[in-house]
């Protein structure tokens, strides 16, 4: 159960929203004037606040920041008079979750609520986890990266090998830490074997050292990563990669916890624990010759498949938060917030570069807002804006389609001309919002001129309104 | 994209360092720096134009302000050259998560090579967005460092 805080003197609005709210089981205070509203979110807890605008004490606008930095932090969402739209812009840019209409369908209100409280949920979640496991912040609740957690809390308290695979960017990597730091290796070595990037010339040198004078130039002992990581952990990242001619030798080393290094006489032990990541299907390269079927036995006593962001896209959200925080601490800025829309082009595009990917198109976002407050859709790369648009206009052909789908598909199919013209309205009211009204950006997305873009929007009866 | 070389060295080290990675990449794409301060400034700029870093170290004393940085280092692509082989700066070393763990001292020529893949491998995975209109840019020349230090060592050790 959630608690929200109705401000509005309006005490009609109060009594039916706290009747809705209530309806969908969760609690509801309600207070007339600002001044007793923040007093009320100042000295409780609550997960979103429904604030009212035009005040007797005031405008609502001017407590929202104050209210984003008490200990509760709720989100908070404004109600504003019919087609205010320049106040429900101020609203977002000032770090409001959303803006709800007072005149709109109780169901209108009730969405963005609904998902303040889901996304209140998912960070209570991460919050709660993050207490039994190190997580070092690994972020993500979906029930596929939960599932993951599961086998990495396994993975920790045991010494099995452990293989990690995944798309590039899923994050291989940080849990492969993330194993190491909650087992009970984690004050020593973790140690990484870039399989993918030593020359292949190197590699034997590299894993089991030599000693001096081995070959010429060896005017140093030099000690192996399989000795560095005695006692902790060897990470062999794209192991796919490792040298057919090193395999052989590797196995022999897995198996005995003992090697030569090069130009000694004697052998050395090691006491260290495998994790190993790859992007390849090593069973594919087994059946090709190009990977040791017994390595590959060895390696894999437990299997972590880490899964591409598309499948799980609930996560999205809170890693941007996630990594914007960051990043604007490190660039020494003001948090931004961040307009719903924002989060919706997010999850429509398909991050073919996963978690990574996400992470560099933020930076370029936070690049491209410079000193606005809020991000939004506009501050994103143009493909992904482009994506969005689309998918917005297939997700409203579709919902089309399903009416026309209905009892009888002759009475509800409109005329073809007719559909078509809605068709084109809807898009360019998409453009323009998703452009906030950048004729410029506009006609690029769109690939029409500048004329034909505003004949079209004349025609539509349509303006820009920035 | 570029490359960062942090070498708080004297002058004929840093340049040899130089000479090792402009074999692979063009004299303007490497930003050199010499304090911790420049490079502190530098990594809380956008940085999804570094390719990756290359860090060294001559003495203990620069070893633990680079490692001072660990935080800002982040997820950059790291080859890092420590100043000396005891334990517990190899251990501090690997807190660091490098994708290469050297010597100052002695692998001023495996630099290049390695290097060179971490290039290619990078732009390979999308890992690091190629250049537009610059295709070339990892420079075609054959690097031959690394080959030559084992080839002798093959040759030697059977
Ligand atoms: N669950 C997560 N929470 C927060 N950040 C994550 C998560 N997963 C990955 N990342 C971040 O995404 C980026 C890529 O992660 P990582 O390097 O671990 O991926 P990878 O699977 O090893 O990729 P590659 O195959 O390309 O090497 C890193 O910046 C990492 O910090
Ligand atoms: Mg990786």
């Amino acid at each position: 159960m959630a608690r929200i805080l109705i401000i509005d003197d309006d005490q009609t609005i109060c009594k039916m929203l706290s009747t809705m709210v209530s309806e969908i089981g969760h609690d509801t205070t309600c207070r007339y004037t600002l001044n007793e509203g923040l007093k009320e979110v100042v000295s409780n807890p609550y997960d979103a606040v429904l604030l009212d605008v035009q005040m007797p004490d005031g405008s609502g606008l001017d407590i929202l920041p104050k209210i984003r930095e008490t200990p509760s932090s709720p989100e908070v969402i404004i109600l504003t008079g019919f087609g205010n739209v320049d106040g429900a812009e101020i609203a977002i840019k000032n770090g409001a979750w959303d803006y709800i209409q007072k005149t709109d369908s109780p169901r209108k209100i009730i969405l963005p609520l609904q998902r303040v409280i889901q996304y209140r949920d998912a960070l209570k979640k991460v919050q709660k986890s993050t207490v039994a496991l190190r997580l070092n912040g690994i972020v993500g609740d979906s029930s596929p990266i939960r599932a993951c957690f599961n086998l990495l809390a396994q993975a920790a308290t045991s010494d099995a090998n452990v293989l990690l695979t995944g798309e590039t960017g899923t994050g291989k990597e940080v849990f492969a830490e993330a194993i190491h730091a909650n087992s009970p290796r984690h004050s020593n070595n973790f140690v990484v074997v870039d399989c993918a990037t030593l020359p292949e010339a190197l590699v034997e040198n590299m894993l089991f050292g030599h000693e001096r004078g081995a070959f010429t130039g060896a005017d140093k002992t030099r000690e192996g990563l399989i000795k560095q990581a005695n006692k902790g952990t060897l990470f062999l990242d794209e192991v796919g990669e490792l040298p057919l001619s090193v395999q052989k030798g590797f196995l022999r080393v897995l198996q005995e916890r003992r090697f030569r290094p090069l130009g000694s006489r004697r052998e050395i032990e090691s006491d260290f624990r495998i994790i190993a990541a790859t992007h390849r299907d090593l069973d594919d390269m087994v059946k090709h010759g190009l990977f040791r079927e017994d390595l590959l036995f060895r390696l894999r006593s437990m299997t972590i498949a880490l899964p591409p962001l598309r499948e799980h896209p609930e996560d999205i959200k809170p890693l941007a938060i996630h990594h914007i925080y960051k990043l604007c601490e490190h660039y020494g800025m003001e948090t931004k917030g961040f307009s719903s829309g924002f989060f919706k082009a997010l999850e429509a595009y398909g991050w073919p570069g996963n978690i990574r990917e996400l992470f560099n198109v933020l930076e370029s976002t936070l690049a491209a807002a410079k000193n606005a407050p809020t991000l939004f859709e506009k501050h994103l790369p143009v493909n992904i804006r482009v994506l969005f648009a689309q998918s917005s206009l297939r997700k409203e052909i579709s919902a089309k389609g399903d009416l026309m789908e209905g009892p009888n598909p002759a009475k509800t199919l409109p005329m073809l001309q007719d559909f078509h013209k809605a068709m084109e309205k809807k898009y360019l009211q998409d453009l323009i919002r998703i452009t906030m009204g950048n004729i410029k950006e506009a006609c690029r997305i769109s690939g029409m001129s500048r004329s034909s873009l505003y004949d079209r929007l004349k025609r539509h009866r349509l303006s820009i309104s920035k | 994209m570029s490359v960062l070389l942090y070498a708080p060295v004297s002058k004929p080290i840093r340049e040899r360092y130089q000479h090792e990675i402009e074999k692979l990449v063009p004299r303007e794409e490497i930003e050199t720096y010499r304090t911790k301060e420049d490079l502190s400034s530098r990594l809380r700029l956008p940085r999804k134009d570094i390719a990756l870093a290359v860090l060294i170290a001559t003495n203990k004393k620069k070893f633990l302000e680079i490692f001072s940085l660990c935080e800002l280092l982040g997820d950059l692509r790291i080859i890092l050259l420590l100043s000396d082989r005891k334990e517990d700066t190899i251990f501090e070393g690997h807190r660091l998560r490098p994708r290469f763990l050297g010597y100052a001292d002695s692998d001023l020529k495996v630099v290049a090579p390695v290097l060179k893949n971490m290039l290619s491998v990078g732009i390979e995975s999308g890992n690091l967005p190629e250049r537009s209109g610059d295709p070339a840019w990892v420079k075609k020349e054959s690097v031959n460092a690394g080959a030559d230090l084992v080839n002798s060592h093959s040759a030697k050790v059977t």
